[in-house]
């Protein structure tokens, strides 16, 4: 299999404080991956590196041979992307903008998932609940025809229904040549969806992993495996 | 890739609802003005005159205001993940988002004048009866068009100029803070924002004298008898001054925006 991302010895520095340290991974076309990591490890911040939101980084990010941030830019969409949005703006009109923008977005495709979602596109961003947002912003991320899906801890605040839906979503209009990096600290809930596990500890990757691999030659699951780089800091605390 | 226009066109609309909506309710304060100025005329003084007062005051207020609404909004746009995240190069961005704020206050501007000739219909009714005089006064003093139109000039070059010296304090502000520690970051951000605005005003001080020597030796140079001419050709000397340092500080800008201002990671 391809690899879309390739990322060499991104070292990321902010506000005098190390963020992100000699990090290196690679994601192969076509699959659904696992960023896993206690809060604070890196896991947002590497996506925002990804995304193309910060750019004072050491170290290099080649997304499907392209190294050029712009492009990169075009290729990524990313659940955070809608953070900045006037709060008094409908749903609807924020696709609309969308629409305007990236010429890869799909608003037959918005429309299907808003419907699956229950949205009320007359509705202003102040008025949802945190599920809603949730699902307005897994509706806007999917419609685009990206080559890179980040979604940051999308089942966040969501009941178990609503993850569920979320879940088959992702399954349903991730494209054929597509990726999707998945963050989370609730496991139990992609376990099932993932291909390759990254694990993200004290702002760099410690291992990443086969999905199968870890069911058939450690016979663990993915929570308990995950778990066990954080168990000897548990054990101390 | 977006095109220019595509971008602009997506970017003025996402500005001109704050606009629209800022306009009817100045609509609303216009109304109520021209209330009280149907109230205060029947005490003796004339009701146009009362009406054109208080219209033009409250329109006068009314650009004010949403000059600092179209700035607020411009500089949200250089931070935020919805609009950085655009796949565009960062010239094309920054030239973008400057013209979409440019073209709101021109949209606002067109508003303000139609609301103040819908507002004052009865008083230019009234004057219509002196049009010819008007006009015969106007074509004798020989109306100085040039003064004009390069007043004009001048006035938008310095709106632009203000939106992207604004935009520049808040670029360099934004830069350097990446580099402080969060602790206490608001107290430094104030500082940073005093210091700097300090240092570029003193740079931008000390260009201008320079360069207004240079002006008052030309404005010297030019025949003092023909007023109009030299009023309109200080003004375009102005105008050409000021497009200087629009294009200096726009690179400056795009350098910063390109190299350093990256998105607000708060807003996550």
């Amino acid at each position: 299999m391809d690899n879309l991302l390739v990322i060499d010895q991104l070292t990321y520095k902010r506000n005098m404080r190390v963020l992100l340290s000699d990090v290196s991974l690679t994601i192969p076309t076509g699959s659904i991956i696992g960023l896993l990591g206690d809060n604070g490890a890196g896991k947002t911040t590497l996506m925002r590196l990804i995304a193309g939101a910060a750019t004072n980084y050491q170290g290099s990010i080649i997304l499907d041979g392209e190294v050029d941030k712009t492009t990169i830019k075009g290729m990524v969409s990313f659940s955070e992307q809608l953070s900045g949005a006037s709060n008094d703006a409908r749903m609807g009109d924020l696709a609309k903008f969308y629409d305007s923008i990236y010429p890869e977005f799909s608003m037959t495709n918005f429309n299907l998932l808003a419907k699956n979602f229950d949205l009320n596109l007359k509705q202003k961003l102040s008025q949802l609940s945190k599920g809603m947002r949730r699902n307005f912003v897994i509706s806007i991320t999917l419609a685009r025809r990206a080559r890179l899906y980040l979604l940051d801890e999308p089942f966040d605040g969501i009941d178990s229904m609503k993850r569920k839906k979320i879940i088959e979503n992702i399954l349903t209009w991730m494209p054929d040549n597509a990726s999707v990096i998945v963050s989370d600290h609730h496991v139990s809930d992609i376990a099932n969806l993932l291909d390759q596990v990254i694990i993200i500890k004290d702002r760099t990757v410690v291992n990443q992993i086969a999905a199968d691999k870890i069911r058939e030659e450690y016979n663990q699951s993915i929570e308990e495996y995950y778990e066990s780089f954080y168990k000897e800091e548990n054990d101390n605390d | 890739m977006i095109s220019f226009n595509k971008l602009t066109k997506a970017l003025f609309r996402d500005k001109v609802r704050v606009v629209n909506t800022f306009v009817s309710m100045e609509v609303v304060a216009l109304l109520t003005g021209v209330v009280l100025a149907f109230f205060s005329s029947s005490k003796g003084s004339s009701f146009s005159a009362g009406i054109f007062a208080i219209t033009f005051t409250i329109s006068f207020f009314a650009s004010v205001i949403m000059f600092f609404m179209l700035t607020v909004r411009q500089e949200r746009v250089w931070t935020r993940n919805f609009y950085r995240l655009i796949p565009v190069s960062s010239s094309k961005f920054y030239l973008a988002n400057l013209g979409s704020v440019f073209l709101n206050y021109l949209y606002f501007g067109i508003a303000q004048v139609l609301l103040l000739l819908i507002f004052n219909i009865s008083g230019l009714i009234s004057s219509f009866k002196y049009l010819d005089e008007i006009v015969k006064t106007l074509s004798e003093a020989k109306f100085p068009y040039q003064v004009i139109f390069s007043a004009i000039l001048l006035i938008f070059i310095m709106v632009i100029f203000i939106w992207i010296f604004v935009t520049l304090i808040h670029l360099i502000v934004e830069s350097i803070s990446t580099f402080l520690p969060t602790l206490h970051e608001k107290i430094y951000r104030v500082i940073l924002y005093v210091l700097v605005s300090f240092v570029v005003l003193k740079i931008a001080g000390y260009i201008s004298n320079v360069s207004n020597n240079l002006f008052v030796e030309f404005t010297t140079s030019l025949d003092k008898a023909d007023v109009a001419n030299t009023a309109a050709a200080s003004m375009l000397m102005a105008s050409g001054y000021f497009t200087i340092a629009v294009i200096f500080i726009s690179f400056i800008n795009v350098f910063l925006l390109k190299k350093w201002v990256e998105t607000d990671p708060r807003s996550i």
